[in-house]
């Protein structure tokens, strides 16, 4: 046999650096690279735009020969009675999904993953997934005519009541209705992350728990809860962070006349303002979006670390 | 290349790449246009060239979205390079998302040359945005006299369309039948019969009479009461693009009321919807819409012709009223798309019967026409500056076609004997293979489809045939039926032309359309009480409805100033008139 060459620890840290960079890591940047040249052309490159939120923009003026306008736009906006109705109708729509939709997901996940038999379990996850795959221009078509007052729904709740309940044109029945159908829509997509996660715990912890005499319920609460709590907390924090979307294709293609009251939210009123190419206003209104969702999301991950002593959290 | 060094070697990397994009992308956001030129310079280069027919020019052409289904290379686009001596770059976008579509297409770059534009406020946001050149009065009456003349006998306050801030930034359109004539609407008269009326209901008395029994009467015949009287069009507009709302139009029109648009009202211009009548109106469908006169789901039916006819033929519903809806050809079996053929398909024997528009307590009746024109502007990106020869074609053209009714009527249906025949019964009526959907759209640009030439819709003859000429065309018995249903009398036409020609429009008549939309809305199912009209009437004219009423009063007095202007260049001009068509 021959000997082993000799490999003092005091070789190895002496070498490493005479290795170049690249020849060390070259091929692992290459792999990045595509996603670097993504993230640099379509999501930062554009935020040069940015700026015509304190600019007028004039088209044949470009982006930077516009004038600076300073936070004239802002001013407008906040001004404007419609605007702040939709920001306080984005905060009410979203505050409602994020209570009612953000668990639905976790409690059909533990469900799904409570189910022995695995056809069925299948069976259940692929229903509750295809929502997910159908646009709302067709979901917007087919709800309109379900929950019509002389559509199914109200048939069948006439042969119970007799008084029809106009869902689409009550404030409180219709967003009754974006919530439900929004969480109807996405419960299954959401499911699947969880059950992902709830799939990589280990079986040991159930074994060993069975052997200490739990049964499913002590489980769930014990062992699958507390494995998950990590998902939980990064897709909590990352749903805030998305809270000034409140749903624009759901809500585009559902609402009415009679409930812009309660419906108009900030994406629906910057697409109007882009159609007058009001581009300032809709910039300055997106901004007002992105900086409050940023709040929100480094405030929540602050939360989310000093309640864990700095465990979890997204950063 | 690479510096050795691991730690700097990755943020150089990345910062590279990040400056190079930057650097790379956003000149294309900062596109500088040569300074716009004042109208005394346009009118220089403008007026001082003359249309060199021998010169063969290419053109990048985006006509009315109303072709659906027109190809490149059709025989109509043939037609017009023969006879003009061009080569056009032709493109289509589908009517529902022109707006949308051009306005991307405009903000990143791609300007055509000339192109269409539905409205004064696309006409006004287009000009902020320096996407179109100012034309002046002058040179249109230098280049184009005979369509001037033309536009001046039929729709004189269509200047209206492509003023901005004095200055002008278009060809305006006329419209003959569609704008002049009021449009009725529809009652199936199987089911007047069955609930014992015998004569179509001409009062509002008499409607409401009419459809009471509809829900009461059962007229569908299946024991149960499952019917409602009537379905208008879907209140406010669908898309964020501004539409006017139309629905209850007669009826708001029983009360002296034009709910969409500016009227004259003790001597000062003043929006329709916020008069006293608008107030009664609404207390009438309040009281309708209670007792089931109304289909219950008015408000959120998808928007368009398409839902409302869908209602009749379902047998919801024995009254509608539609955009277009109610002329000649809709009642006549003969045509197999028409509402009577395609309800007969469904429900045989049921005969529809065009609407009177119901008289009201103060006799007032009738629902919005337009003077003259619907709106349609054709524009001139501003490149043009630099290439007037084009421009000045392009204003030949026109002019030729004006002159010309043969001309201007194969540019829009085609060659009689090749693509139509007259018929004394259809009027103009395809020969095969063009009497197919496919080959006419294709051919003739979506104009095979309609048949019409009354309208202001064609790809490359933007405009209405003169009315002598749609007379010539227009069958007795559909001259007939516009003498009886049609009355021009009957309509109420906007003073202004339209709701947005007034320059602030473009920035409070959304959300005050909005508003009027969503109060009315829900004053008529009961949601809030009648009251609710005070308060809308204030915050009308807080939000913006004053300054657009001190506008609109000011724009009225200017439209006379601007035909007196366009009148004397055109005296001025000394241009031969046209030959009588």
């Amino acid at each position: 046999m021959t000997p082993a060459p000799s490999l003092s620890p005091r070789h190895l840290t002496a070498r490493a650096p005479t290795r170049t960079f690249r020849q060390r890591h070259g091929g692992l940047f290459l792999l990045l690279a595509p996603a670097l040249v993504y993230f640099a052309v379509f999501h930062y490159a554009p935020m040069v735009g940015l700026i015509l939120a304190f600019k007028k923009f004039i088209s044949a003026e470009g982006i930077f020969g516009s004038a600076w306008v300073g936070l004239d736009n802002f001013r407008e906006l906040f001004t404007n009675p419609q605007f702040r109705a939709a920001l306080g109708n984005t905060f009410v729509i979203s505050a409602l999904r994020l209570v009612f939709g953000f668990f639905a997901p976790i409690v059909l996940a533990l469900m799904l993953n409570e189910l022995r038999v695995l056809w069925f379990k299948k069976a259940v996850q692929t229903v509750t997934y295809i929502p997910y795959l159908l646009s709302w221009v067709i979901l917007g078509g087919i709800f309109l005519l379900m929950f019509s007052t002389t559509g199914p729904i109200n048939q069948a709740i006439a042969q119970f009541s007799g008084s029809p309940v106009s869902f689409l044109s009550n404030d409180f029945w219709f967003l009754f209705l974006l919530i439900v159908t929004g969480v109807w829509h996405s419960v299954g997509y959401g499911a699947v992350i969880y059950l992902a996660a709830i799939a990589g715990i280990s079986p040991e912890l159930y074994e060993a728990s069975t052997v200490d005499g739990a049964n499913r319920w002590h489980q769930v609460r014990h062992i699958t809860l507390p494995s998950l709590a990590p998902t939980i907390v990064v897709l909590l924090i990352l749903n805030l962070g998305h809270i000034m979307n409140a749903g624009f294709d759901q809500i585009y293609n559902l609402y009415n006349p009679v409930v812009y009251g309660v419906s108009d939210i900030v994406d629906t009123y910057a697409l109007r303002l882009l159609m007058q190419l009001e581009f300032g206003l809709s910039t300055a209104t997106d901004l007002i979006k992105s900086v409050i969702g940023l709040g929100l999301l480094v405030a929540a991950n602050a939360i989310a670390r000093r309640a864990t002593n700095g465990e979890q959290g997204i950063f | 290349m690479f510096s050795a060094s691991p730690k700097k070697y990755p943020a150089r990397i990345v910062l590279t790449v990040l400056a190079a994009l930057w650097l790379s992308l956003a000149p294309s956001g900062c596109r500088r246009a040569a300074t716009p030129a004042s109208t005394a310079e346009l009118v220089t280069t403008f007026n001082a060239l003359r249309d060199d027919p021998q010169r063969h020019l290419e053109i990048v052409w985006l006509g009315s979205p109303y072709a659906e289904g027109g190809q490149p290379g059709s025989w109509l686009q043939r037609r017009l390079e023969e006879q003009f001596n061009l080569s056009l770059e032709v493109s289509f976008m589908p009517v529902f998302s022109y707006d949308k579509l051009l306005k991307l297409r405009l903000t990143g770059g791609q300007i055509p040359e000339v192109f269409w534009l539905r409205n004064a406020g696309e006409v006004r946001r287009a000009a902020a945005h320096g996407f179109i050149t100012e034309v002046p009065y002058e040179t249109l009456a230098h280049h184009a006299p005979a369509y001037l003349r033309l536009l001046e006998r039929h729709a004189p306050d269509a200047w209206l369309l492509s003023l901005v801030d004095g200055r002008n930034f278009g060809i305006p359109t006329f419209t003959t039948t569609v704008a002049r004539l009021p449009q009725t609407g529809v009652w199936n008269r199987t089911w007047l019969e069955r609930v014992g009326i015998k004569k179509t209901p001409g009062t509002l008395v008499e409607m409401e009479e009419a459809l009471r029994r509809f829900r009461t009467g059962d007229p569908d015949r299946d024991g149960q009461q499952d019917t409602f009287g009537m379905c208008p069009w879907r209140p406010g507009s669908s898309s964020g693009s501004g539409t006017l709302d139309r629905s209850f139009e007669e009826i708001f029109g029983a009360f002296g009321v034009m709910q969409n648009g500016w009227m004259l009202h003790e001597g000062r211009v003043v929006w329709g919807a916020t008069l006293p009548g608008a107030r009664l109106a609404l207390e009438t469908l309040r009281r309708w819409y209670a007792d089931g006169l109304i289909h219950p789901d008015y408000m959120t039916l998808p928007i368009g012709n398409l839902e409302v006819r869908s209602q009749l033929f379902k047998g919801k519903v024995g009254y509608i009223m539609g955009f277009n809806l109610g002329n000649y050809g809709v009642f006549e079996k003969k045509y197999p798309t028409s509402l009577q053929s395609l309800h007969q398909a469904i429900h045989p024997g049921e005969e529809l019967a065009p609407g009177w528009f119901p008289i009201g307590p103060d006799g007032h009746r009738g629902v919005r026409t337009w003077d003259g024109s619907i709106g349609g502007v054709i524009v001139f990106g501003p490149q043009l500056v630099r290439a007037p020869e084009k421009l000045v074609r392009v204003l030949a053209m026109f002019d030729a076609l004006a002159r010309d009714p043969e001309l201007f009527i194969e540019l829009r249906v085609g060659r009689r004997g090749l693509h139509w025949d007259w018929n004394e019964d259809y009027g103009i009526r395809k020969r095969a293979p063009y009497d197919t959907r496919a080959v006419a759209s294709a051919e003739l640009m979506g104009e095979g489809i309609t048949n019409q030439i009354d309208n202001n819709y064609g790809y490359f003859a933007p405009f209405s045939a003169p009315q002598e000429v749609v007379d010539r065309h227009t069958i007795p018995a559909a001259r007939q039926f516009q003498e009886t249903y049609m009355r021009p009398e009957w309509g109420l036409s906007d003073v202004l032309l339209m709701a947005d020609t007034v320059p602030s429009a473009y920035k409070y008549l959304h959300r005050l359309v909005d508003l009027q939309a969503t109060t009315f809305t829900e004053i008529i199912i009961g949601k809030r009480p009648i009251e609710a009209f005070d308060d809308f009437v204030v915050r009308w004219r807080a939000e913006g409805g004053d300054m657009l009423t001190r506008e609109a009063n000011e724009l009225y007095l200017q439209k006379q100033a601007i035909r007196a202007r366009v009148a004397a260049f055109l005296v001025a001009e000394k241009s031969p008139a046209p030959p009588a068509p």
